[in-house]
């Protein structure tokens, strides 16, 4: 049984709510007095950039049912631009970010186009080629790219003259950052949470669990699979814009294929399907191959013997295993669990119609793809009925 | 619908974040660092990185032998010149060799001059390859830490131990970044030492130059690091490809007075071009042609059509400027054809076992090939007398090291430098200081025993920014085809120190 229970749109209910959002938003916000150090709070930033970039994966990923591994190469493709631009030619961090999106658009959707024909594994592997190819391209036109001594601009971003942070100080440049990085990347979080909840997400999850009978309700699947796929590729292009303005500097080796395939690592890890699993998965994405390097640093029984450090990536692996045995719906799984124990929402029954039978909602959450594994059961229906008449 | 339901998810997983990270708080390097124990664990053998970037000095064989130092006792540099050092009429200035000025007020407020330097220690840091593909190179810092316990143990650096504390890196430039930040951050390290890779280097130097983190002796061949004008406080140590490509030209401008036509196959990154435009830019003004480039991308199966294309010009000399198998191919591409140039190879294919056996295999031999040395190797016969070897070889054993890996070596000529460094700063006015090593960084001066005998090394503030600028050709000689042959040296030692100057040069060269 939950501790507590909650009727929907009731003023308790609407409190509980506020006062998440409200601690919710004072977290983001107070992070980087929370990190201190300036290297802690560019691993934030990093966070939210590839928490970002992790919640475009997951639009394709978890929504549309399209499995892309060549996400890597339009981060890079979208730091490239950014970092190009603000290296040689002298725009601003911000000028970058629209181009960016619309390069980058434009690559996935001209990628989405074969993944109208191919489904599973073999679109996995024509995505892992761009991922593949990223890195050789760079290489290849190195006079325009930096070529494997990458990218970098000295000139950094830094507080404008009305925010009370100071640019002079250690502190100040970063944290602007951190909360430009933030804004950015929560604006795309509502954007992509709005329109999952929309016709359009609605459209996307119909033709990813049945194809034929999204088609038969009216839904434009190759409009809806390349566009989406272009949406990603686009929002994933400025979590790599976003990447440049943490760190300026870009270089072959950071987008390439382990990028797209430690994304899709975090990605279940997170949470598939579930917009804000990607926030999980960025906190994952950053801190757990850091901590396992560090960790195996300091290992008595290994450390300080030559290649001990080697093991940090044995480390990195189990941990991953171990975290699929133990939350195989990943972190959002685990977190809805946790909130059915403490929390439960009943539907207002003022909602229902007059004749409806009692509605029983278990403590169990529902799975992210229920309808994907098991045909619907005639309760589910009722429950559809009745619950979707707001 | 449940309009609201990941709210509740979102704020618990936020503090659980927050928390996570909390708990990982300072990370406690493990004080003395990576040194003194048994070698079984490591994959070891450090592999010549193809982007050019880390390469070791070790690997090359020579039989040019002849240990020029006579030295006794313990292997190490001399006490310090006293020559520079703090302005008697301005503490905030502290002047070296040629020009070259600290200013400290232009450091940030809270610098601190004497960080990480007590009366017992001197801590320095590097970021590092510990694990993936390159964790090889991690030997590199075990043989850099095992040569500053025995300097330890015969004075160190009056009275003081060098502690080098590593964290790994992956040679991920982001993550160099980051390691690099916290070390900037902690407010415990003198200076930086050996840092690897290009990238990783250009990644974190304009922060340390802000920061006023002497970044010394970076292990990567890149020009930048003769940048004393922008950069101050970043210094390189190896022999850059620009560099090695001019004594290729020097070398040629001998045997060939009468000049000669150049054909080069090229491995097209950075690494490659540098090649290119060294020798382009040694070549002006005298008889010798480069008459054609043939570029090879980094994952090429091989360079058969380069070589169709060299041959095609039918130029007097070769240049082999990949790394690699690159370079056994190429060898054994001219030594089954009919064309005969005379072949120059990068240095950094001079491992026998890595890139002349397989030719053994193949019933070729790669004779007469050249290639520049610049340092000493341990494991070659001519060089068992030697003082910094035989230190070496008891150093190692009495570590419990594979003396025979020679990444350790290399560890010990970044180490040597390192020591003099701050030997030479100790004795300067203001005495052991971080601008006062840094002044010392512009002031090397002593000749290093790693080198070849003959060979010196040196910085002269704004004057020259380069440490080791020359080198001895050498020709690979078999007397049995079965067998590994030897390099013998051709020619007089080519000593081009002080010639290059700085990064101005480099860039306008372009």
């Amino acid at each position: 049984m939950a501790l507590v229970t909650l009727t929907e749109r009731t003023p308790a209910h609407r409190a509980y709510q506020t006062i998440f959002w409200v601690l919710g938003i004072a977290m983001l916000l107070y992070i980087p007095w929370f990190a201190d150090k300036p290297a802690r709070i560019d691993q934030f930033t990093q966070v939210v950039c590839y928490a970002v970039a992790i919640m475009a994966l997951n639009l394709v990923i978890g929504f549309s049912g399209q499995i892309s591994l060549g996400h890597s190469a339009f981060v890079g493709l979208g730091a490239y631009t950014t970092i190009i631009l603000v290296a040689d030619h002298n725009w601003s961090y911000f000028s970058t970010i629209p181009l960016a999106f619309v390069l980058t658009f434009a690559c996935g959707f001209l990628i989405g186009l074969p993944a109208l024909r191919i489904r599973g594994l073999y679109l996995a592997v024509v995505t892992l080629a761009a991922a593949t190819v990223f890195p050789t391209l760079v290489l290849k036109y190195g006079d325009f790219t930096g070529g494997p001594n990458g990218k970098q601009s000295s000139s950094r971003l830094l507080p404008p003259d009305w925010s009370p942070l100071d640019p002079k100080s250690r502190f100040g440049p970063v944290a602007y950052r951190y909360f430009l990085c933030l804004f950015i990347g929560a604006l795309l979080f509502v954007v992509a949470r709005n329109l999952m909840r929309s016709r359009v997400g609605r459209a996307l999850i119909a033709q990813r669990d049945n194809q034929t009978s999204a088609a038969t309700s009216g839904v434009n699947l190759p409009v809806y699979r390349t566009l989406i796929f272009g949406l990603s590729a686009g929002i994933a292009g400025i979590a790599g814009s976003l990447l440049m303005i943490e760190t300026p500097q870009a270089t072959d080796t950071k987008f390439g294929v382990n990028l797209a395939i430690f994304m899709v690592v975090a990605l279940v890890l997170g949470g598939i399907a579930s917009i804000p699993g990607a926030i999980p998965a960025g906190l994952i994405f950053v801190f757990v191959p850091y901590y396992t390097r560090n960790w195996s640093d300091n290992i008595s029984w290994l450390g300080n013997r030559p290649g001990a450090g080697a093991i940090s990536g044995v480390f990195y692996g189990l941990l991953l295993i171990v975290f699929i045995f133990v939350l195989p719906g990943g972190v959002m799984d685990g977190i809805h669990r946790v909130k059915a124990r403490l929390i439960k929402v009943i539907p207002n029954p003022v909602w229902l119609p007059k004749d409806h039978a009692e509605v029983v909602i278990g403590d169990e959450p529902a799975s992210p793809f229920p309808e994907m594994v098991t045909e619907p059961t005639d309760s589910d229906l009722t429950a559809t009925t009745t619950r979707g008449s707001e | 619908m449940k309009k609201h339901r990941w709210v509740v998810p979102t704020t618990l997983l936020v503090s659980a974040g927050l928390i996570a990270a909390a708990c990982g708080g300072d990370n406690k390097s493990s004080g003395g660092a990576a040194a003194t124990t048994t070698a079984t664990t490591a994959a070891a053998t450090a592999t010549t990185a193809a982007a050019g970037a880390a390469t070791t000095a070790g690997g090359a064989t020579t039989s040019a032998g002849a240990s020029g130092s006579t030295q006794e006792g313990p292997v190490i540099p001399a006490a310090g010149s006293g020559k520079y050092g703090q302005d008697p009429n301005n503490k905030n200035l502290y002047v070296g060799p040629s020009g070259f000025q600290i200013d400290t007020t232009k450091c940030p407020s809270d610098w601190n001059i004497n960080q990480g330097i007590t009366n017992s220690e001197i801590d320095v840091f590097a970021s590092y390859p510990k694990s993936g593909p390159l964790a090889g190179f991690a030997l590199l810092y075990d043989g850099m830490q095992a040569y500053y316990d025995y300097v330890a143990q015969n004075g160190g650096i009056d009275g003081r131990k060098i502690v080098l504390t590593g964290k790994d890196d992956q040679y991920a430039p982001a993550s160099t970044k980051t390691n690099s930040d916290e070390a900037l951050a902690a407010n415990k390290y003198a200076a930086f030492n050996t840092m690897l890779g290009t990238p990783n280097n250009l990644g974190i130097w304009d922060d340390t130059n802000r920061e006023c983190m002497p970044q010394l002796l970076n292990g990567t061949g890149a020009a930048q690091w003769g940048d004393v004008e922008n950069h101050p406080w970043t210094t390189g140590m190896q022999l850059d490809y620009f560099s090695e490509a001019g004594l290729w030209v020097s070398w040629l401008k001998q045997k060939f007075p009468n000049g000669a036509k150049v054909a080069s196959i090229t491995f097209n990154n950075d690494f490659g071009q540098s090649y290119v435009k060294g020798f382009k830019h040694y070549i002006q003004g005298t008889n010798i042609q480069l008459v054609g480039d043939f570029d090879h991308d980094p994952t090429a199966p091989n360079i058969d059509n380069q070589y169709t294309s060299a041959a095609a010009t039918n130029a007097d000399v070769l240049l082999l400027q990949t790394t690699g198998t690159y370079c056994t191919q190429g060898m054994a591409d001219v030594e089954k054809g009919s064309w005969h140039p005379t072949v120059i190879m990068s240095g950094t294919c001079g491992s026998l076992n890595q890139f002349f056996q397989p030719l053994i295999q193949e019933g070729l031999t790669g004779k007469n090939t050249y290639l520049i040395q610049t340092f000493k190797d341990p494991n070659d016969p001519a060089n068992a007398n030697d003082p910094i070897v035989t230190t070496y070889k008891q150093v190692m054993q009495k570590a419990g090291l594979d003396a025979t890996k020679t990444t350790y070596f290399t560890g010990f000529i970044f180490a040597w430098f390192m020591t003099e460094i701050l030997k030479e700063a100790a004795s300067y006015k203001g005495g052991l200081n971080r601008a006062n090593i840094m002044l010392a960084a512009r002031a090397i001066q002593q000749t290093n025993p790693t080198l070849i005998a003959g060979l010196q090394s040196k910085m002269d503030g704004l004057k020259d920014a380069y440490l080791t600028e020359g080198g001895q050709m050498v020709k690979y000689n078999v007397t049995d085809p079965k067998q590994l042959g030897t390099f013998v040296p051709d020619g007089p030692l080519i000593n081009n120190e002080g010639k290059l100057g700085t990064y101005a040069t480099v860039s306008k060269s372009g």
